[in-house]
């Protein structure tokens, strides 16, 4: 019995030091750990879990941008030409530890911050980063509900998740001929696809059409044949989904086998990435989809050059074609090293200013940022898969080729 | 002679009785310095690292709460996510719906989450081993299925968020510190709770159960009420933690709340540290909480495959777990690993 109150009160010893040890500080933060001659992004990432493939592209993104800019010779700060590091953890795709890891930043010193991947990581993320007085370019956080909170220290580079399948109904109306009567809406249940389908709806029922109302299913369904029953009675003109790949690849599956036949079927996220052209093969014919960036997006910066360009360096660098994660993430990190320069200063407070103020050009397109911190000003893509390849559309200035109309044969 | 050999037993006598007091009161004592050194600990560290701080109490009180159910009676529930979800989103909907505050909303939530655990264990308590198992599992699955599919009630897949500003919020955001403290506090009570059962007659019964159940019932244990009354109580520890835990993410979703990898870490932290055992699981929970901060901080892409690389050496070598090993190694003085291996016939 001795033995065992010896070992228990051992073991108790033990992990009271381990955690004593842990923590060789005081309260704040440890103070600025970048080095001299360096401006240090801390960059919590999706690189393992549910998100992981989406936070590699957007990894390859915020890479690039650290090596373009370094090969400029680095961050103009005051006449002082700083080194850019950027310093990654993986947040596992859960927004709780995205969050702790903002804080662990703080608590290196490092104030600005590149966001994770997706909107409730970006969310939980933002919080934090309000309340540690850092500084947030979000790279993929598209949601509006994260700039319903009121928070002014986080800057979204992407047009917001309303905007997604406004979009394509602002397209439809503008290039399609017939033009088309109803709306079907279908929508998975998380707040991006909500927030989307709401903003696609408004804007349907702002420009004259028959708005059918919107089908949820969950999140991740690859059975949606339940919705697609309900919409099919109705028969929409277009069916437009607000979804990620798996969703949106079952909606033109099960629709052709339930007999829904619109003229044209309309996604978010889904039709630009390749894969839906490679699973669907034919079927993925002439359906539109909505992209924050292509290749043809109109402006031009000192680091990256035209968009052109930027494709380029992605398939140099990564030996695939450039996505729009990829695209994103680079903009974001553009965003705060061209706020820094603007400022003058790596100092948080001067930077958050700065990033408000910001209205430039870009491979992106226009960054530039409301009162929210959202970018409105810049125009959404829309691309159509044509002859299994994905061209743009809309809008017209940039577009590769035609609205073929009706989408399906 | 005779007045000294009388004298003997006589001293013995009292020097075991206050040694047997010196050692019932030890765990207690231990404890309170614990409690002591944690509060002593959160002046000393930084605002992130209080943060990681408050997710290894969050997890001591995660595992020593399956513990209660998977350790001391032997029923290994692989649905105790169930009641982390059933505890947060209790809160999250008390406070949206109801404006209850987070202190009203926090004691109903381990409540629900208990009556729960009530319901539900008198049917599945009566499957042992694998069956129980998966019929937890299946709970816990189907439960998020639930939550996702009443949007008007819990904001379904959109997530649903604990008012924490404005005029809506009914409680103030605890920040850093108040969340460090509160999750002190819950992992101190499943510590509390943990330290009870091991030592008292309902614990008696529950390791009765686990060793054999039916044998358990021939010697007078109600069985069913103990094991319903230990699952209640494992998912009222449970609950109070998902409380806890929503408020302080203020956004919640139904696929964190009700992620099976939560219970896996459980699992893995009580059966690493020792399960049946008040210690294993603080150790179990600490050391892979810890480790796990570690490897993430220091190989940002190969930690995962690192950690599941360990724990499987962990198991393989230890799989009565730490507290059990060095238990059974000092009574043998064989402290072979690979003794312990051949005597676990692996």
């Amino acid at each position: 019995m001795r033995s065992k109150a010896t070992a228990t009160a051992t073991l108790a010893a033990a992990t009271t030091a381990a955690l004593l040890l842990a923590a060789c500080g005081s309260k704040g933060s440890s103070g600025d750990s970048t080095e001299s001659g360096t401006l240090t992004l801390g960059a919590a990432m999706s690189l393992t879990g549910a998100l992981a493939r989406e936070g590699a592209l957007t990894k390859e993104g915020y890479q690039l941008c650290e090596k373009k800019v370094n090969a400029t010779g680095g961050v103009d700060v005051g006449g002082d030409k700083l080194t850019l590091d950027i310093k990654f953890q993986d947040d596992t795709s859960e927004p709780d530890v995205a969050a702790q890891l903002v804080d662990q930043f703080n608590d290196d010193g490092v104030k600005l911050i590149l966001s994770s991947y997706g909107s409730a990581n970006t969310q939980s993320q933002a919080a934090v980063i309000e309340r540690n007085g850092q500084v947030m370019a979000d790279s993929a956080g598209a949601d509006n509900e994260i700039f319903a909170q009121g928070y002014e220290r986080t800057f979204a580079v992407l047009s917001p998740a309303t905007e997604y399948a406004a979009s394509m109904i602002k397209a439809i109306d503008e290039l399609a001929s017939p033009k088309p009567e109803t709306i079907a809406f279908l929508s998975a249940d998380d707040g991006f696809s909500k927030t989307g389908a709401k903003g696609g709806m408004d804007e349907a029922e702002k420009l004259g059409y028959e708005v059918i109302p919107v089908e949820y299913f969950p999140e991740g369904s690859t059975d949606v044949s339940s919705a697609i029953t309900h919409v099919t009675s109705d028969h929409p003109d277009v069916v437009i989904g607000t979804v990620h790949l798996e969703e949106g690849v079952a909606i033109v599956k099960q629709s052709h086998e339930l007999g829904l036949n619109p003229q044209a079927f309309g996604e978010t996220v889904a039709p630009p990435t390749p894969d839906f052209a490679k699973t669907l093969g034919s079927l993925a014919e002439g359906v539109l989809g909505s992209s924050q960036w292509t290749e043809t997006t109109k402006g031009e910066d000192k680091y990256f050059g035209t968009a052109k360009d930027y494709a380029a360096d992605i398939e140099k660098e990564y030996g695939h074609p450039a996505d729009y994660h990829d695209a994103e993430a680079s903009a974001a990190c553009l965003a705060m090293v061209l706020a820094v320069e603007d400022a003058g200063s790596t100092d948080a407070d001067d930077v958050r200013d700065s990033l408000a103020a910001l209205d430039t050009e870009s491979f992106f397109g226009t960054i530039k940022f409301d009162e929210t911190g959202q970018n409105i000003y810049k125009p959404m893509s829309v691309i159509q898969v044509q002859h299994g390849k994905v061209v743009t559309v809309w809008p017209k200035e940039s577009a590769e080729a035609s609205l073929v109309w009706p989408g399906t044969s | 002679m005779s007045t000294v050999t009388e004298a003997e037993p006589s001293f013995d006598r009292q020097a075991t009785g206050s040694r047997l007091d010196w050692q019932r009161m030890l765990p207690w004592g231990l404890l309170a310095l614990l409690m002591a050194a944690m509060l002593g600990l959160q002046s000393q560290l930084y605002i992130g690292q209080e943060r990681t701080v408050t997710a290894i109490f969050m997890f001591v009180a995660l595992a020593q709460a399956w513990n209660v159910i998977g350790g001391f009676t032997g029923y290994a529930c692989f649905g105790q996510v169930v009641f982390f979800g059933i505890g947060g989103y209790a809160t999250a909907v008390t406070m949206v719906h109801w404006h209850l505050s987070f202190w009203l909303a926090l004691p109903l939530s381990g409540v629900g989450a208990a009556l729960f655990g009530a319901v539900i264990g008198l049917p599945l308590l009566r499957l042992k081993g694998h069956y129980f198992a998966i019929a937890t599992l299946g709970v816990a699955e189907g439960m998020r299925e639930v939550v996702t599919n009443v949007p008007a009630l819990t904001g379904g897949g959109a997530g649903i968020t604990v008012p924490t500003v404005g005029e809506d919020a009914t409680t103030a955001y605890l920040g850093n510190d108040g969340f460090y403290l509160l999750f002190l506090g819950i992992a101190a009570l499943s510590l509390v709770v943990a330290l009870v059962i091991s030592r008292n007659r309902f614990g008696f019964a529950l390791r009765a159960i686990h060793q054999d159940e039916d044998a358990a019932g021939a010697m007078g244990i109600n069985t069913t009420r103990a094991k319903v009354l230990a699952f209640s109580i494992s998912g009222m520890l449970t609950g109070l933690v998902g409380a806890c835990y929503a408020f302080q993410q203020v956004v919640i979703f139904p696929d964190r709340l009700f992620d099976v990898e939560l219970t896996v870490l459980m699992v893995v932290m009580v059966v690493i540290g020792g399960s049946g055992t008040v210690l294993g699981p603080l150790l179990g929970a600490v050391g892979l909480q810890y480790l796990s901060e570690y490897l993430r901080h220091s190989y940002t892409e190969a930690h995962t495959f690192i950690l599941g690389a360990i724990i499987i050496v962990a198991v393989v070598f230890l799989p009565q777990g730490f507290v059990n090993y060095v238990r059974e190694a000092r009574r043998s003085g064989d402290y072979s690993l690979l003794a312990n291996v051949r005597r676990y016939r692996l």
